[in-house]
């Protein structure tokens, strides 16, 4: 049972945005993380549902490289287009939940919820995400890296709302999304991680990573990056990179029992991304 | 309030909702649609799945007033003039109906499966319903229930 609150469906932006700056509100788009926190709560709020606001949708064959906050999880797995230009997005969005959470949560509440576990962030952040939000006074624009300030906490003001999610794609990158569950469907991530490389030959150009669930907040393993791009492929260096991201997990979160699990896994799956299939 | 105006298995619907009223209360209390359960009440167990502009969603973690101008098909849909469908009648078959409590939820997951230009195999079945519960089948008769309607 929810507790008793008004919820107003606002059809145009900036009826929207007039809510927000005039009221205590909560944003709803899906519902699938706000309504069971809402079960659990009896005070009252008003909810602004943002998913009949035309200013907020689009189609990507329109806008390719904007993601629209209100695309849930369903329509960016199954979207060729998607696919195509964001295989790693496409591929973590397919992860989520059950088919009936992907058909109703969005990328914006995934975003705007914050979990350390959410899919679809570490992804964005390897194409280098940035969210822009609207406010009736003001407009800006942030990295997602720096927007996600803790686990559930965010940059976002309680009068903005995203308007959109821009990502820029890479061409000639192998692209994928492995994460790890306690089984296949209807499980959070435990572990995930989302990876963009470009190679030639038995270099490394490019290499861009993003964690999820190591830590309070999805992070860039920004020391990995950069140890290894541009250099030649070596098993030796690939660990030394890798035990640095490692310390600095360590160095972010205290010792937690699930880091017994999750660190061993993490430098193997690091591994086997980095260095292109099979290892010993 | 909201008034709100929508298809429920094809008939038109005009009624005023409450706002924290959910899909499934307004199906269940309201409009006497006693097929969608409330099992786990979370978004888990798939119980009380419908189908919102033919795809499947938890009526328990949606307001009502989000289907608001949109189709909501509950199993009751799928049996025409007292007959059953064929993929009711091939769940009886199969022996994919035991307690039954997850049976519309799964029925409902299936049709849309059927229903998608997706290519079928076994994978696309378990997928299709991994977001639905059943403690009593261990969901082998469901699978090849769905198989036997997909012919494959």
């Amino acid at each position: 049972m929810l507790p008793k609150f008004k919820c107003v469906v606002p059809r145009s932006i900036k009826e929207a945005l007039t809510l927000l700056s005039d009221n205590e509100c909560k944003v709803i788009a899906g519902g699938t993380d706000l309504l069971i926190e809402l079960q659990h709560q009896d005070i009252a709020v008003l909810l602004v549902d943002v998913t009949k606001i035309p200013e907020l949708m689009w189609r990507p064959e329109d806008r390719p490289f904007l993601i629209s906050p209100l695309y849930t999880h369903g329509f960016v797995a199954g979207s060729a287009m998607i696919k195509d230009t964001f295989p790693s997005l496409a591929l973590a969005c397919s992860k989520v939940g059950s088919p009936q959470i992907r058909n109703m949560g969005t990328v914006g509440g995934n975003i705007g919820n914050a979990s350390p576990a959410a899919d679809s962030i570490p992804p964005l952040m390897i194409y280098d995400a940035r969210v822009r939000l609207i406010s009736s006074s003001q407009e800006r624009e942030l990295p997602l890296e720096e927007l996600l300030v803790d686990a559930y906490k965010t940059q976002i003001r309680k009068d903005e709302v995203i308007a959109s999610v821009s990502i820029t794609p890479l061409q000639n990158y192998r692209q994928g999304y492995k994460r790890l569950t306690i089984r296949e469907a209807l499980a959070l991530s435990r572990l995930s991680v989302a990876y963009v490389i470009k190679e030639e030959g038995k270099r490394w150009l490019d290499v861009r990573i993003a964690i999820g669930s190591a830590t309070p907040v999805c992070i860039r393993a920004r020391e990995l990056e950069e140890a290894l791009s541009g250099e030649l492929k070596d098993l030796d260096l690939l660990n030394q990179a890798i035990e640095q991201t490692i310390l600095r997990i360590k160095s972010q979160v205290n010792v937690r029992e699930s880091h017994r699990f999750k660190l061993p896994i993490l430098r193997n799956l690091l591994r086997e991304i980095l260095w292109g299939g099979a290892w010993e | 309030m909201h008034r709100i105006n929508f298809l429920l298995n094809g008939k038109n619907i005009e009624i005023d909702v409450e706002d924290h009223i959910t899909l499934l209360e307004l199906l269940r209390d309201k409009l006497n649609i006693t097929s969608v359960k409330e099992g786990c009440g979370i978004g888990e167990c798939g119980a009380c799945t419908v189908l919102l502009d033919g795809k499947p969603i938890y009526s328990c973690l949606t307001l009502a007033l989000k289907v608001d101008e949109r189709d909501v098909k509950t199993v009751e849909y799928l049996s025409k003039d007292g007959s059953l469908s064929k993929i009711q009648e091939v769940f009886i078959k199969n022996g994919a109906v035991q307690c039954g409590y997850c049976t519309p939820g799964m029925l409902l997951c299936a049709y849309a499966l059927i229903n998608t230009k997706k290519e079928i195999t076994e994978d696309v079945i378990k997928e299709a319903i991994s977001g639905n519960l059943c403690r009593c089948t261990g969901y082998i008769q469901i699978i090849e229930a769905i198989k036997d309607v997909a012919q494959i």
